[in-house]
């Protein structure tokens, strides 16, 4: 969602319309555990922050492959997270802990590819263009009372 | 006797050459039939699901420790990139019961849910 992300964020969920809500797929082996656990240790902290984090993993996506646990803490660190408590976290298991019984819960869901959306429980594979993401919104709010 | 040899041979170099000459079978992409995204719904079986790489990783210290070393360079960390959102600090954030980060107002009248891996 990163191309459409900041549209959607400033179009309809700045003013309030929309609530968007991140669950993580993690199906690329450890890259995918190692960046999400990252965006969730830095949550534990500041929620406000996570979408920080968010938006700067997808941006720097290609990196992701070959980061380290340094890496990982530099990038929290950046978000002005306390890297004391993001490397306890992230050391201790309680960040992966989360991310693993989100993940198991997006299988029992049924899904299975990535990006998928959740679109008031329409679910859509693919990632849209967001001419057709603020239709289908349109669509949506106008039929909501 | 020749002449019938050399018959034959010609025969054989034709029908030789028929063969090489064949087109192999291919099925041109052509836009009656590019495949279609299906809308992920719920109630429709999906007709072939693809099969998640499930994590290996036992422990984030532990393999943070244990895990080799890309070849590649390390590459720098990040700068923060500045969300739209966070800046204006005209939302929230917080966590659905469900423990998942959730973006916006929580009462908002139309929720998305993005299933997205970072890579």
């Amino acid at each position: 969602m990163l191309g459409t992300e900041p549209q959607v964020i400033e179009n309809y969920v700045n003013s309030g319309q929309i609530k968007v809500v991140f669950w993580p797929v993690l199906n690329h082996g450890n890259p995918s555990v190692y960046a999400t656990v990252t965006a969730e240790c830095v949550g534990q902290q500041d929620p406000l922050a996570f979408w920080q984090v968010h938006h700067t993993l997808f941006e720097k996506q290609n990196e992701l492959w070959s980061a380290d646990r340094d890496y990982f803490v530099q990038t929290a660190v950046a978000a002005g997270i306390d890297q004391t408590t993001f490397e306890s976290c992230y050391d201790d298991g309680t960040g992966l802990e989360q991310v693993m019984a989100l993940d198991a819960m997006r299988r029992e869901r049924g899904v299975y590819s990535q990006p998928v959306f959740d679109i008031a429980g329409e679910r859509y594979a693919g990632a849209p263009s967001y001419e057709i993401f603020a239709a289908t919104f349109d669509a949506i709010l106008a039929a909501t009372p | 006797m020749n002449g019938m040899r050399r018959m034959v041979m010609i025969l054989l170099c034709f029908v030789f050459l028929l063969a090489a000459c064949a087109a192999p079978e291919v099925v041109e992409l052509t836009v009656a039939n590019v495949p279609t995204a299906v809308p992920a719904t719920e109630s429709a079986a999906p007709t072939a699901v693809p099969t998640p790489i499930p994590p290996t990783v036992v422990s984030v210290r532990e393999t943070a420790v244990s895990e080799p070393t890309p070849a590649a360079e390390p590459t720098a960390p990040p700068e923060p990139t500045a969300v739209s959102a966070t800046d204006t600090g005209k939302v929230t954030a917080g966590r659905t019961d469900d423990g998942a980060f959730f973006l916006g107002d929580p009462n908002a009248p139309l929720t998305v849910i993005d299933y997205s891996d970072f890579l």
